[in-house]
């Protein structure tokens, strides 16, 4: 901290100089007394030293929740070897995301060799990474007559997004070659039941069914669904973000996405993720709990980047959306390049299953009969828009939470397991 | 609390206003040569600058020097009250100042602005009395005498000088390297 004169001192000699020349002028005792505790001012304040601080930024947690709080605490510590701080003025500057739960900016005294903790409480009002601080303490020593500042940079929070609850059921369109939680239709050695078929050689005795033997009068078997894992890219639409705070279609495409990377996470299939918008960031697929952090670490970055450019799948490394992955999109289906992008990957042979995460309130009131008719018009552009991302094999289905996946997900399911016709 | 240190302000120069009034009375010359005066310390503390609060602090003390000069008058013993409260609003001026605003003021530092106060009060009225003391001794009117009194007014002129320029940073002479040819 580096203190250098402050206008007190100018201010007291400005006001002491005439005066004491006024005095020898006129002759005068009287100026010399209003000038001398002036002057007498300035010299103690020059003869004493400068304070030395010491701020330290702390936060009771570095990761916390949506409608957690943390607490912060700045603490300044003055040198007992350095002289006496006189106002001490801090200033915790925080992210306009973060609401402080008390004052921010106080003013204290310190004594030479004491400290001061100066806690906020902060609570964040939506999910992302933002900085508490930084913190700038200036101070005034010398009786005031020299003042410096210093400032520490701010601590990075991390505030996880709410879990949106999410279950899903089996059904899945493509299988992995790894055992995994998806009954797959193929039959072999598994959990599920399957069905049960005549005795052939080389099935082991104990897949005997004899209820169903002694019934026919010929071995029977019980045929169980191999269990495979799964392979899940999450893809979110970054083009745009509507509705009310705390409710906007970031928000519950984000949450959504990692309710339902916890899911599938949680049964042993990998998952991906991808940002596609204005800025466009990748998570390659991967399984365990350090992928479930990844998955966090990944979204708390999202946010919506202007962009005009015309973006489409094919800037995306094909690591990222391998071939037999089922791609979950969340999307408010507004911008006409995720649209396509949703269309395209349809058309390329991956499962497409694209989750709409429009808000009801997303649509401002209407404010005459103009905008009805408006309203009209886009609401059936964009039931078209459904519709035709439903006929390419692309089904469009609400958030509603747990199970909202379940019947597109067997309908998808269904789609990529019929035999198709292949143009040789 | 900032307000209220300013409205402490005030209070202390509409009190530093009034005083030579005390001395002279309601005189229309000097209700007239103060309302200048009482302008420039209304604009101090409405702009709540540093240029500003320096010019009403000079605002506040011309009425008084006025008079001293005009009026031959006996040596005013209520001089080292004057120098207490301009010292005082000196500081309570700077200290609402430096609070930034929308500030909290921890009571710990109110306690020590009103110690630091009554400090400033007390040492303005010792130098005071004790400057007055002095000045009427009656000295034998002496070559000693005048050399004493000359060396006090230059100390007293140099004061501010050496306050001016030790309340400077130093400047460091950099060290000029030139590349060998």
């Amino acid at each position: 901290m580096t203190f250098r004169s402050a206008p007190q001192l100018t201010r007291l000699v400005a006001l002491a100089a005439p005066l004491l020349l006024g005095a020898l002028v006129l002759g005068r005792v009287e100026l010399v007394v209003l000038a001398a505790p002036l002057l007498a001012l300035g010299c103690a304040g020059l003869l004493d030293r400068d304070p030395e601080l010491d701020v330290e930024l702390r936060l009771s947690a570095l990761r916390c929740l949506e409608g957690q709080h943390v607490v912060a605490t700045v603490r300044v510590t003055a040198s007992a070897t350095g002289g006496r701080p006189d106002q001490v003025d801090i200033d915790l500057r925080l992210h306009p995301r973060l609401r402080p739960l008390g004052p921010t900016r106080l003013t204290v005294a310190l004594e030479p060799g004491g400290s001061r903790d100066v806690t906020v409480a902060v609570a964040p009002t939506r999910w992302g990474v933002y900085d508490v601080g930084p913190v700038t303490v200036v101070a005034h020593g010398r009786r005031r007559t020299s003042s410096g500042w210093t400032a520490r940079p701010g601590v990075p929070l991390r505030v996880v997004p709410d879990l949106a609850d999410f279950r899903a059921g089996d059904a899945h369109p493509f299988h992995r070659a790894l055992t995994g939680t998806h009954a797959t239709p193929a039959p072999g050695e598994g959990v599920e039941f399957a069905g049960i078929r005549p005795y052939l050689p080389g099935d082991p005795l104990r897949r005997v069914h004899w209820r169903s033997s002694n019934r026919l009068g010929q071995l029977h078997v019980t045929q169980h669904r191999v269990e495979r894992n799964a392979e899940v890219v999450l893809l979110v639409d970054t083009f745009d973000d509507v509705g009310p705070a705390g409710r906007t279609s970031l928000d519950i495409g984000v949450r959504a996405a990692l309710g339902i990377a916890d899911h599938y996470l949680s049964r042993g299939d990998r998952v991906g993720v991808v940002t596609f918008g204005g800025t466009t960031r990748w998570l390659v697929a991967g399984a365990g709990g350090v992928q479930r952090h990844r998955v966090v670490e990944h979204l708390l970055g999202v946010e919506v980047g202007l962009s005009y450019a015309w973006k489409d799948i094919g800037l995306l490394p094909a690591r990222c959306l391998p071939p037999r992955a089922l791609v979950i999109a969340l999307s408010p289906l507004l911008d006409p390049r995720a649209t396509t992008a949703f269309a395209d990957l349809a058309g390329r042979g991956h499962g497409v299953v694209i989750v709409d995460t429009a808000p009801d309130e997303a649509l401002p009131q209407a404010r005459s009969a103009h905008y009805a008719l408006a309203e009209r018009i886009y609401l059936m552009e964009r039931e078209a828009t459904i519709q035709r991302l439903s006929e390419i094999g692309a089904p469009v289905v609400r958030w509603s939470g747990r199970g909202s996946l379940d019947a597109v997900l067997v309908e998808v399911a269904r789609l990529h397991q019929r035999p198709r016709a292949l143009r040789r | 609390m900032r307000e209220a240190l300013r409205a402490v302000a005030a209070l202390i120069a509409v009190t530093l206003l009034a005083y030579p009034f005390t001395i002279t009375g309601l005189s229309r010359g000097y209700v007239a040569l103060s309302v200048p005066a009482v302008l420039f310390v209304l604009s101090g503390l409405l702009l709540w600058s540093e240029g500003a609060v320096t010019v009403s602090a000079a605002a506040l003390v011309f009425p008084y020097v006025v008079v001293l000069a005009a009026e031959d008058r006996p040596v005013d013993v209520l001089a080292p009250v004057a120098a207490a409260l301009l010292v005082c609003y000196v500081v309570i001026a700077d200290t609402a100042i430096s609070v930034p605003p929308s500030t909290a003021l921890d009571a710990a530092f109110l306690r020590d602005l009103a110690a630091r106060c009554a400090g400033v009060i007390v040492l303005a009225l010792a130098l005071g009395a004790v400057l007055l003391a002095v000045s009427a001794l009656p000295l034998p009117d002496s070559q000693v005498a005048r050399s004493l009194g000359i060396g006090a007014a230059a100390l007293a002129l140099g004061a501010p000088v050496w306050l001016l320029t030790a309340g400077q940073p130093r400047k460091t002479r950099r060290k000029r390297f030139r590349a060998r040819p």
